[in-house]
């Protein structure tokens, strides 16, 4: 199954914003009025520094936390403000995430079965115990780990396996939404592409949409279907994976294109990576507005940079 | 062969773990000429790192050296060329001579490597006091000449300023300025860029590269990014479950691939042209070295394992002067088995790149 | 040998990641205090002196409580021993006329008679009387560790899972409660309630369990932010869910270590109660109260305080050692703790 622009969007992010109060005169301002949507079986790509607010953005979407202003539609609901009983199982079973740090993301003193069957056992999604064995025995098997893993406690695992049991537990509730926060950046190279392919199955098995937030800019290329650049708490610039890539009009996503390093010594050695410091290029993100460059593709920026950049 | 600085051979290393023995290096060689960035490539736990702590002599306390020597050649106090062997001297001795003075380690997570409660011109200061004759007025020259040199800006501000004041570029930036501090003949980076943002690590390598010029340094670089690699290294080392499988050239090992882990490695990585449904990966996760492998330990991996894999563990096989892989597929005896075409058509795309800056390609 | 250059077949099952490592935490854990000498000593020293409180008692025919006055002061007697000239029922006793020896077995006419620990100035067996006495103590004492474990780990994991102001109050009201001298407490309760095994209980969790709190918080706070307990929540997990079966299975090793200081503490407040007079009353006895009657009596009957005090010093410093073993064994960074 592919995206389905034609629907609904799944989810509907319109000018959130997140502050964190750290002293009473002093506020974080992680993110500053995002707005994005995310259509049924579609792959959106958050990609940023760190410090960017792409992981905020993910937990105040899943409602870790407590967004500061905007509002959040998913599934045709209202997520923002307090949750109604039935809006809030929804949420909890409709939406997943896959979280960055295999060693941290798995509860220590609980088995694999337990760590899968947790939302199962939360929403009593099941009749028997037999019925709850069987639902994590497929699952496993679905992302690759044998089923006399069930029985076993995560530290006997390797990292990509553990990030596979990560990924069972959010599956196994059938969510329509799965947010992966970095959930490869702590891989080895060829255990991230493992995951990738998998997410990629599932995807075509399952229908779920992504919001798949990373730094790694190839490999958000090759899963995403629409891509979205943060800097500094703002979205700077969005549009499908060929908009971004074939035609960058912020200088920051220019520079970030410009840094993904290669596989190839030739090319890479002679290579130059263009800078971008937002102190001194002169670029005030408060006071820019959505530019729509064509199609899908929107840049964040003044009226006079706009025609400065897109000539 | 006057230049080799750093020379291992036949490097076996296990850990003694209250499970039993961890057999993490299983017979290691190369060398490291003067000048030269050679990469050592490797998933986790296939003991790159480790190769580099025994080559600084910091192993850790349970490590048993099997077998193997590291001879190291650098410049004494006294300017004159010496030989060693680092794992015949005591940790000790190495403290005073070696660690940081000759060999100066960059590792991963800056924050690690700064003490957080002295500010960054006492560190340095201090480091080069320690391992140089010079007096305090003339190591803070030295210390601001340093900071200008890894490009730091306002450096006389900076020496008062402290760890978590500097951006985590900044910091690395510092990291580089203390190991450099002492002049050190050899350099290893152990991940110095994972830790950091794209944007930043481009300049973080731009700088070490500038540096080694320089200087005339050498560098080793312990990493499992194949994108750094093929921007620094001379020569790539890959390892596999405590062994070297393929080595030579970088152009020789990224552009013509031998070893199907290599294959794998590089296809596991979508450059930015990659449109395929998926990706070829490598199967599986590594071997659990508590358990004595039998014949090649990429086999249970391995889609295209022979027979003779599990049987018995393939030799170094020469391709050119420099480019060697250990398997299987290279004896004359073995089918002929090409890489996926996947692979193929990549490494195809990238050599027509290539050949817009270097013609021979 | 060239047969075998053939590709391998390869099934479906390579996509199937079967490895694992078998080490599992708690054989770890085993491995690691079975090879520190001191928990393992501490161990059998207190599993030695648990099994004398338990059949102590019963091995002679005398009970805790029954007075002998005729039988009174009598020095330690051991069957076997007493040949060796040691333990023979001789002791020294200084007058003012200089000092004589004297054996009250052979001058009162009972060679029958064994008291191993000698008997008190009520003519009671000190044998028995030491072991009750330590059932006693630890009873008290592991008793009220565990009850102190239960309501400090619960406002601990309670007040450091909810944070901001229900943190806030909760660490006020136990910093104001902290600031009661906890002996002005135990001295009121036990002027108000009847003096008992359960009152001495009582007093001991009323000011104990605040350090357990606080090691359940420091856990609590450093654990909230991990991913696991954020996955527990995107999956709705209630709060009582998160704190019991999520964090509270993480911090198991530092509480059992905990536990296992406060009990020589407990021991020893217990014994300090009963010294100054607080405690048990008679003629029940514990550790405390027999040393404060041997007390009485040490300048002219030493070996009467001897026994109760070397239990007690053993039971306390055995339970350190254990502790510390215990610390080490499951957390083995932890050591400058």
């Amino acid at each position: 199954m592919t995206a389905n622009y034609n629907a609904e969007p799944l989810l509907k992010v319109e000018n959130l914003k997140q502050h964190f109060k750290v002293s009473n005169n002093y506020t974080v301002k992680a993110v500053e009025g995002v707005s994005f949507e995310i259509y049924p079986g579609e792959t959106y790509g958050l990609v940023g520094e760190s410090g960017s607010g792409k992981s905020t953005i993910g937990r105040s979407v899943i409602r870790l936390y407590n967004p500061t202003d905007g509002k959040i539609t998913f599934n045709d609901t209202d997520i923002t403000g307090h949750l109604s009983r039935s809006d809030k199982t929804m949420l909890r079973t409709q939406m997943q995430m896959i979280f960055q740090d295999p060693m941290s993301s798995l509860n220590p003193r609980k088995k694999v079965e337990d760590i899968i069957g947790e939302g199962l056992d939360i929403h009593h999604t099941y009749s028997s115990k037999a019925e709850r064995d069987k639902k994590i025995k497929e699952i496993l098997a679905k992302v690759g780990l044998a089923p006399e893993h069930a029985s076993r406690y995560p530290h006997q695992f390797s990292g990509g396996q553990r990030q596979r049991v990560g990924i069972a537990r959010a599956l196994i509730m059938n969510p329509k939404l799965i947010i992966a926060d970095e959930c490869i950046s702590a891989l080895d190279v060829s255990i991230q592409a493992q995951v990738v392919n998998l997410m990629k199955d599932i995807q075509a098995e399952t229908g779920a949409a992504y919001l798949f937030i990373a730094h790694d800019l190839s490999m958000v290329k090759y899963i995403s279907d629409r891509i979205g650049v943060l800097h500094l708490g703002h979205l700077l610039e969005t549009g499908t994976t060929e908009e971004i890539f074939s035609n960058p009009i912020h200088p920051y996503t220019k520079s970030l294109l410009s840094a993904i390093p290669e596989p190839n010594p030739v090319v890479e050695k002679n290579r130059v990576a263009l800078t971008y410091d937002y102190k001194t290029s002169g670029i005030n993100y408060n006071e820019g507005t959505e530019h729509l460059v064509g199609g899908t593709h929107y840049v964040k920026c003044t009226d006079a940079e706009f025609e400065k950049w897109s000539k | 062969m006057a230049d080799v600085i750093l020379n291992v051979k036949n490097l076996d290393i296990s850990f003694k773990t209250s499970a039993g023995m961890v057999h993490a290096i299983r017979g290691i060689d190369f060398d490291l000429e003067r000048g030269e960035t050679v990469a050592i490539v490797g998933e986790s736990g296939s003991g790159k790192s480790v190769t580099m702590k025994a080559a600084m002599g910091i192993l850790a306390k349970n490590a048993v050296v099997n077998s193997g020597q590291i001879d190291f050649t650098y410049t004494n106090e006294d300017g004159e060329l010496g030989t060693v062997d680092i794992l015949e001297k005591d940790k000790k001795w190495l403290r005073k001579h070696i660690n940081g003075k000759r060999i100066a380690m960059v590792f991963q997570d800056p924050m690690t490597s700064l003490d957080p409660t002295m500010n960054i011109g006492k560190q340095l200061v201090e480091g080069i006091l320690l391992h140089t004759k010079l007096s305090k007025d003339l190591a803070y020259m030295k210390a601001v000449s340093l900071l200008k040199e890894v490009g730091i800006e306002d450096a006389e501000k900076r020496m008062k300023q402290y760890p978590h004041q500097l951006s985590g570029g900044m910091r690395q930036r510092v990291v580089i300025a203390i190991a450099l501090s002492c002049d050190p003949n050899l350099l290893i980076c152990d991940e110095p860029t994972t830790a950091l943002d794209v944007t930043i690590q481009a300049k973080i390598i731009e700088l070490i590269k500038k540096v080694q010029k320089e200087r005339g340094i050498s560098v080793i670089y312990i990493t499992h990014d194949l994108g750094v690699v093929a921007k620094v290294a001379d020569y790539v080392n890959v390892m596999y479950a405590g062994k070297i499988i393929e080595k030579g050239l970088t152009n020789e090992v990224f552009y013509d691939p031998k070893h199907p882990y290599t294959w794998g490695l590089l296809s596991a990585m979508p450059d930015l042209e990659t449109d395929d449904d998926r990706l070829y990966t490598i199967p599986g996760s590594p071997p659990n070295l508590l358990h004595e492998v039998k014949g090649d330990a990429f086999s249970p991996r391995n889609r295209f394992a022979l027979e003779i894999d599990d049987i018995e563990e393939p030799p170094m096989f020469q391709i050119t002067k420099n480019h060697f892989a250990a398997t299987w597929l290279l004896d004359p005896r073995a089918p002929k088995v090409e890489m996926p075409t996947e692979l193929r058509e990549r490494l195809d795309r990238m050599k027509k790149e290539a050949s817009k800056y270097d013609s021979e390609l | 040998m060239d047969a075998y250059f053939v590709l391998k077949k390869q099934n479906e099952d390579i996509n199937i990641d079967s490895n694992y490592a078998s080490q599992s935490f708690w054989k770890e854990v085993r491995h690691r205090f079975f090879h520190k000498k001191s928990a393992v000593v501490g161990l059998i020293f207190i599993i030695l002196i648990v099994f004398f409180a338990i059949v102590g008692p019963g091995m002679t025919e005398y009970d805790y409580s029954t007075q002998e006055l005729t039988q009174k002061n009598f020095a330690p007697r051991v069957p076997g021993l007493e040949n060796l000239g040691i333990l023979d029922g001789t002791e020294t006793l200084s007058t003012t006329t200089g000092s004589k020896e004297i054996n009250q077995y052979e001058a009162g006419g009972h060679d029958d008679l064994y008291y191993w620990f000698g008997s008190d100035m009520y003519g009671r067996d000190l044998w028995t009387r030491c072991w009750s006495g330590a059932r006693v103590s630890l009873i008290i004492a592991v008793a009220a560790a565990l009850i102190d474990m239960i309501i400090g780990m619960s406002y601990g994991l309670i007040s450091g899972f909810f944070g901001g102001a229900v943190d806030m109050v909760m660490q006020r009201l136990l910093e104001i409660w902290n600031g009661i001298p906890r002996l002005v407490i135990v001295t009121l309760l036990l002027l108000i309630l009847r003096p008992g095994m359960i009152t001495i209980i009582f007093a001991l969790m009323l000011t104990e369990w605040v350090g357990m709190s606080r090691i359940a918080r420091a856990e609590m706070l450093k654990l909230k932010e991990q991913e696991f307990v954020l996955a527990s929540r995107t999956l709705g997990a209630g709060s009582f869910f998160i704190i019991f079966k999520e964090v509270l299975p993480n911090i198991i090793g530092p509480i059992i270590t905990q536990v296992m200081f406060s009990i020589p503490t407990a021991i020893f407040t217990e014994a300090f109660l009963s010294f100054v007079g607080l405690g048990i009353p008679v003629p029940q006895c514990s550790l405390g109260s027999l040393i404060s009657d041997g007390y009485d009596s040490f300048t002219t009957h030493p070996y009467q305080i001897i026994p109760p005090i070397i239990i007690m010093a053993l039971l306390m410093l055995s339970f350190n050692l254990l502790g510390d073993g215990l610390r080490e064994a499951f957390d083995p960074k932890m050591k400058e703790m």
